[in-house]
């Protein structure tokens, strides 16, 4: 009786394990950047989610060309972006959600690497690292007179080689990693 | 005896379109347009469905292989095994509001017929929706692409070997389309 217990145990715990485990929003490196849509009313906005089977491929197809950048797109797990030109009157309010973005992160142990407050412009750059090296990075930024990016790259990262996905991808914001 | 001499070659044609998938729009095709439509609450009405199987593109494939410098779009041609089109005229003719909203409401609905989105782009009021069938185990079969502006909704899905697709744009425009 008690190993048809443990087997039942396992038949049904093995599969929940497995969806939570797939659950990218589980991931340390995840940041939740909440509900944009309220920003997203004007021209000129972009939102790219690209989870780990299509980061995959394009490892695959680029195996061949740059090696490097393939090995790098492997430990990759999530690429989302987004970026939108808000009009003053959301600027403060998009400024508050970059603020109440940086409390949580802080909050959840990632480390602030890049703090700029500079005429108006805001730009933060955290990473999530784990006895393994880097889980995550994040950037927010908004100039307002251009444009707000958010950025979050999930998985392991390479902060020397960030560069190779900022010339192959033209993530914006992405080359702020190397110059600071 | 002369009509039933024209008669012959006619219905062969025909067949031979209609079996390889020509003039008409899938079952999924439907369900996804339907999806679509019901938001927009009958202010878009049919303007043209159809669909270019196997035989249609090979043609094409070969009328463009005589043309100069088309190597590119050959490639990109074998690589698509359908395309289905259809395109839907806007009665009222008014900006399309309310931005990413219809995107998003439509990124649930999509997600139960195994859709998953992976762009979502607003420039000067066109309205743009990349999706891909979500299938992580199996090589990239189908991508569905989204656009609407104040003139009309047009869809298209594309089946076949959108890996390959992928591998050309990377090889010779990278994924900047997105970005810039």
């Amino acid at each position: 009786m008690l190993q048809l217990k443990n087997y039942l145990f396992l038949i049904f715990f093995f599969p929940a394990l497995l969806l939570a485990q797939s659950d990218i929003t589980k991931h340390p490196g995840y940041a939740d950047f909440g509900d944009l849509t309220e920003f997203e009313q004007g021209d000129n906005v972009t939102e790219v989610f690209i989870e780990e089977g299509l980061i995959k491929m394009v490892a695959n197809l680029s195996k061949s060309d740059d090696p490097q950048l393939s090995n790098m797109l492997n430990d990759l797990k999530l690429v989302k972006v987004n970026i939108f030109k808000p009009d003053n009157r959301a600027g403060k309010d998009v400024r508050s959600r970059i603020e109440k973005i940086d409390k949580e992160l802080i909050a959840k142990k990632w480390e602030r690497i890049v703090k700029v407050r500079d005429k108006n412009e805001v730009v933060n750059i955290y990473v999530k690292t784990s006895a393994s090296g880097f889980e995550g990075l994040t950037i927010t930024t908004f100039d307002p007179k251009g444009e707000a990016v958010f950025v979050n790259i999930v998985g392991r990262i390479d902060l020397d080689k960030i560069g190779k996905l900022t010339e192959k991808f033209n993530i914006p914001s992405l080359d702020k990693v190397n110059q600071k | 005896m002369k009509a039933k001499l024209i008669m012959i070659p006619i219905i062969l044609f025909l067949s031979s379109a209609l079996l390889t998938g020509c003039f008409g729009v899938d079952r999924e095709f439907c369900l996804v347009r339907d999806s679509i439509l019901s938001q927009f609450a009958n202010r878009l009405y049919t303007d043209l469905e159809f669909s270019i199987g196997s035989v249609g593109l090979s043609l094409a494939g070969s009328m463009v292989s005589l043309a100069d410098d088309t190597e590119e779009v050959t490639e990109m041609l074998s690589a698509i095994s359908g395309v289905q089109v259809g395109i839907y005229k806007n009665k009222n003719r008014e900006r399309t509001k309310g931005g990413f909203a219809y995107l998003k409401k439509l990124d649930g609905k999509l997600r139960k017929s195994g859709w998953k989105n992976i762009i979502k782009n607003i420039d000067s009021g066109e309205i743009t929706g990349v999706y891909i069938k979500d299938d992580n185990f199996n090589p990239l079969t189908a991508m569905f692409v989204i656009n609407f502006d104040k003139n009309e909704l047009v869809l298209v899905k594309l089946e076949g070997e959108i890996d390959k697709l992928i591998e050309y744009s990377l090889a010779n425009r990278k994924l900047d389309v997105v970005f810039n």
